[in-house]
């Protein structure tokens, strides 16, 4: 699934492929570092439906 | 059960020979109605005492009979006159559309394609397709006898001058062998092709209005339209839930108070073959790969989504790591997923094993003014299904 995910973004020129997952999911990071995935920077979210206009 | 004091399929010889009369009146004058001498039965009118009684005069001891209500062989009707049968005739009773000889049906045609020998029988309440426009019987015997259908085409023209479009779903008016109007029973229009050129012969039995129409084999059944509003077959943009058949005819079922629904097909039959293909196909690919020995897993396939793998899809993310196991109604997501289209480049893929959704995700090309316009891919919703995962889905 992520190889065939990475063929295609090689294929269509991308200079990266990303993804965001949860801190606490620590075997969901395993795998994707399995796949030669970095930890790279800090995703910065903000949940909009808490945060008042 | 003693034969000499008890008429096989219920009815008396002597009626079973005057509804024979009629029926071959009808058959002779495609889309007539002839009326007949409709009998008290044991059951209420509205409950299908016309189709019985042309069952009845039709069945013999040979045949084998089907029996469905709105397309299910499960419902009340259904089961009780398959049993009404099985008791007066003793004849073979089938749920399977392919292997029947007389269908009996109340609101629908059957998914499959019928066949020659095969005989259809409607149940109808009314049998008179201008009786809304025209209450008195002297009138609308007289518009069919002058083949006066101006009345019809008007009802159709106000539609469009009302809603833009031909607004009747069900009992959609059909001309037959280019003569008669004739009311399909109100079966849906979704339906109405399938009556055209049909190698079946379809009887209609109104039994409260006491009359009798037929359709022979192969007879012309065209939809009344107008050459600038053609005559359109209805069509659901969903997908059975079961068998994730898209060109069957759907029932919307809604499953809580909260009104999240799904569709099924309403053809019974028709949707446990297509399961049981399924299941046959995933068997048949099981074998070939042990053949191989190449591996005891099936092979993964990656393909794009279609609609029909929506409630697939669905049920992955339906795990409790994904937004604590709430998904999306059916409806909401398939809208959701044909705006995917609209993106330049934003796809739903499945990966598929033993003909199984096991595994999905998302993937969106980004264009980017940056990077010389080098694209980003995004890669959202990665999930495999709780039992496949460990066993290398999400890798390949």
């Amino acid at each position: 699934m992520m190889r065939f995910a990475l063929e295609q973004c090689r294929q269509k020129g991308c200079y990266k492929l990303v993804l965001s997952s949860n801190a606490k999911r620590a075997r969901a990071h395993a795998f994707y570092e399995s796949l030669g995935f970095e930890r790279h920077g800090y995703s910065f979210r903000i949940d909009l439906d808490q945060v008042p206009g | 059960m003693n034969p000499t004091t008890y008429n096989f399929a219920y009815l008396d010889e002597q009626t079973k020979r005057m509804i024979r009369r009629a029926i071959l009146k009808a058959i002779a004058i495609p889309g007539y109605q002839v009326p007949f001498a409709s009998r008290e039965m044991p059951m209420p009118y509205g409950w299908g005492t016309g189709g019985v009684q042309v069952t009845a005069s039709i069945l013999g001891p040979d045949d084998i009979l089907k029996v469905i209500d709105q397309g299910s062989d499960d419902t009340t009707n259904a089961v009780s006159i398959r049993k009404f049968f099985a008791k007066t005739a003793g004849v073979r009773t089938t749920t399977r559309t392919g292997e029947a000889t007389v269908i009996q049906t109340r609101h629908r045609i059957p998914e499959a394609p019928l066949h020659q020998g095969q005989v259809l029988v409607y149940q109808v309440p009314i049998p008179e397709p201008l009786r809304y426009l025209e209450p008195r019987e002297t009138e609308t015997r007289r518009m069919h006898a002058l083949a006066e259908y101006g009345l019809m085409h008007v009802k159709l023209y106000e539609d469009i001058a009302r809603h833009g479009h031909i607004a009747t779903t069900y009992a959609y008016p059909v001309k037959v062998d280019g003569r008669y109007v004739t009311d399909p029973s109100p079966t849906p229009k979704f339906d109405n092709p399938k009556m055209n050129e049909c190698a079946a012969l379809q009887l209609f039995g109104a039994g409260r209005e006491k009359r009798i129409y037929a359709i022979p084999p192969y007879t012309q059944v065209a939809s009344l339209d107008f050459e600038d509003h053609p005559f359109e077959p209805y069509r659901h943009d969903a997908a059975c839930a079961l068998c994730g058949a898209t060109a069957s005819f759907l029932d919307e079922v809604i499953t809580n108070d909260r009104g999240t629904r799904m569709f099924l097909c309403s053809d019974t039959d028709y949707c446990e073959a297509q399961r049981g293909a399924r299941r046959a196909g995933g068997r048949l690919a099981r074998t070939c790969e042990r053949r191989r020995a190449v591996t005891d897993a099936a092979p993964v396939q990656i393909r794009k989504a279609t609609a029909a793998d929506i409630p697939g899809v669905l049920a992955l993310y339906a795990q409790p790591e994904l937004d604590d196991g709430d998904v999306l109604p059916v409806d909401q997501a398939v809208a959701l997923f044909e705006r995917f289209g609209r993106y330049p480049d934003y796809t739903l893929y499945v990966v598929e094993q033993d003909y199984d959704i096991v595994g999905t995700f998302a993937l969106l090309v980004m264009d980017n003014l940056g990077h010389l316009g080098a694209p980003s891919g995004i890669v959202e919703d990665v999930v495999v299904a709780p039992a496949r995962q460990g066993n290398g889905i999400g890798r390949p």
